[in-house]
């Protein structure tokens, strides 16, 4: 799977570098939304046809939202690490970290404030998103179901979520929508907090 | 983002409703794994493609590409490790969890 996903990535970016001209780029927005909503429609298809999952998550209760928590809070720390890789400000590292894959949202609140961080707002986000993809099979099979959450973080709830159903199970794929869409909300927060003290 | 999320929901949800209720023909239930594989890599293809026509990737990735990486790897696996542990300590359920133990 990662491989034929890596294939699909690569010659991707091959045919919008080399092949595709200016005007296909609008269209491709309008594209992957149209794709992403038959995913998604494809993937309810697929937990409506499982009587159980209710019952499965049931047991398991509020524990899942130790999910979306651990992922923020390893995110974090994982800002903090980079501040002193790079030494660069800490809430700065903290603010790019918040981004949780969220490339578009977080680079726009971060570059009024420093373009040089919100361009590696913007570009470790897109790398995360793209890293999430191509790692998503590899954690399912050899770390476990509910780390594939924790890769991608906000995509866990759109881009993310077919490719976490197509790896996992239809109760991760519940949890992921609810993380996500969790993980998704704390950007609009945590963000602008950082941003803030800088 | 709020109408993003109710509209994702919203087809989730009729998706879930139109096959717990029976309404998808069987035919149809049994090619959605290769529909979804079809759509998936086209989608992935597609990113790729808008990645490849993104001048501000681009143009950025010689400058600040490493420090971007280092952070994506970084942030990603510190996640990965704490819900790791968080969930070896938590949820026992092998169903969610993968049965992933060592």
């Amino acid at each position: 799977m990662t491989k034929k996903i890596l294939i699909a990535l690569v010659l991707g970016i091959v045919s919008g570098l080399f092949i595709m001209p200016d005007a296909v780029y609008e269209n491709t927005g309008l594209l992957m939304d149209i794709g992403l909503c038959l995913l998604l429609f494809f993937v309810g298809i697929d937990l409506g046809s499982n009587k159980e999952i209710f019952k499965n998550l049931k047991n398991v209760g509020f524990k899942i939202l130790v999910v979306p928590a651990a992922t923020i809070i390893g995110s974090l720390a994982g800002g903090i690490i980079c501040s002193f890789i790079f030494d660069i400000d800490l809430f700065g590292s903290l603010a790019i970290a918040s981004g949780l894959s969220w490339y578009t949202l977080s680079a726009i609140i971060i570059t009024p404030i420093s373009s040089e961080l919100g361009t590696v707002a913007f570009l470790s986000n897109v790398f995360r998103e793209v890293m999430a993809f191509v790692a998503i099979p590899f954690i399912a099979k050899h770390i476990g179901y509910l780390e594939t959450i924790a890769a991608g973080a906000a995509i866990s709830m759109d881009t993310g979520l077919p490719m976490i159903t197509k790896n996992t199970n239809q109760e991760v794929a519940v949890i992921s929508f609810i993380s996500g869409v969790i993980l998704s909300l704390t950007v609009t927060v945590l963000v602008p907090i950082f941003v803030g003290l800088i | 983002m709020a109408l993003r999320v109710l509209l994702y929901f919203g087809i989730l949800a009729v998706g879930w409703f139109l096959s717990s209720k029976g309404k998808i023909h069987e035919s149809l239930m049994k090619k959605i794994s290769v529909i979804q594989s079809i759509i998936l890599f086209g989608l992935i293809y597609i990113m790729g493609v808008r990645i490849g026509m993104d001048e501000q990737i681009l143009s950025s990735i010689g400058q600040i590409g490493i420090m971007a990486a280092v952070f994506a790897l970084t942030t990603a696996l510190m996640s990965i490790l704490f819900v790791y542990a968080a969930r070896k300590k938590l949820i026992a359920d092998t169903n969610i969890t993968g049965g992933k133990d060592d």
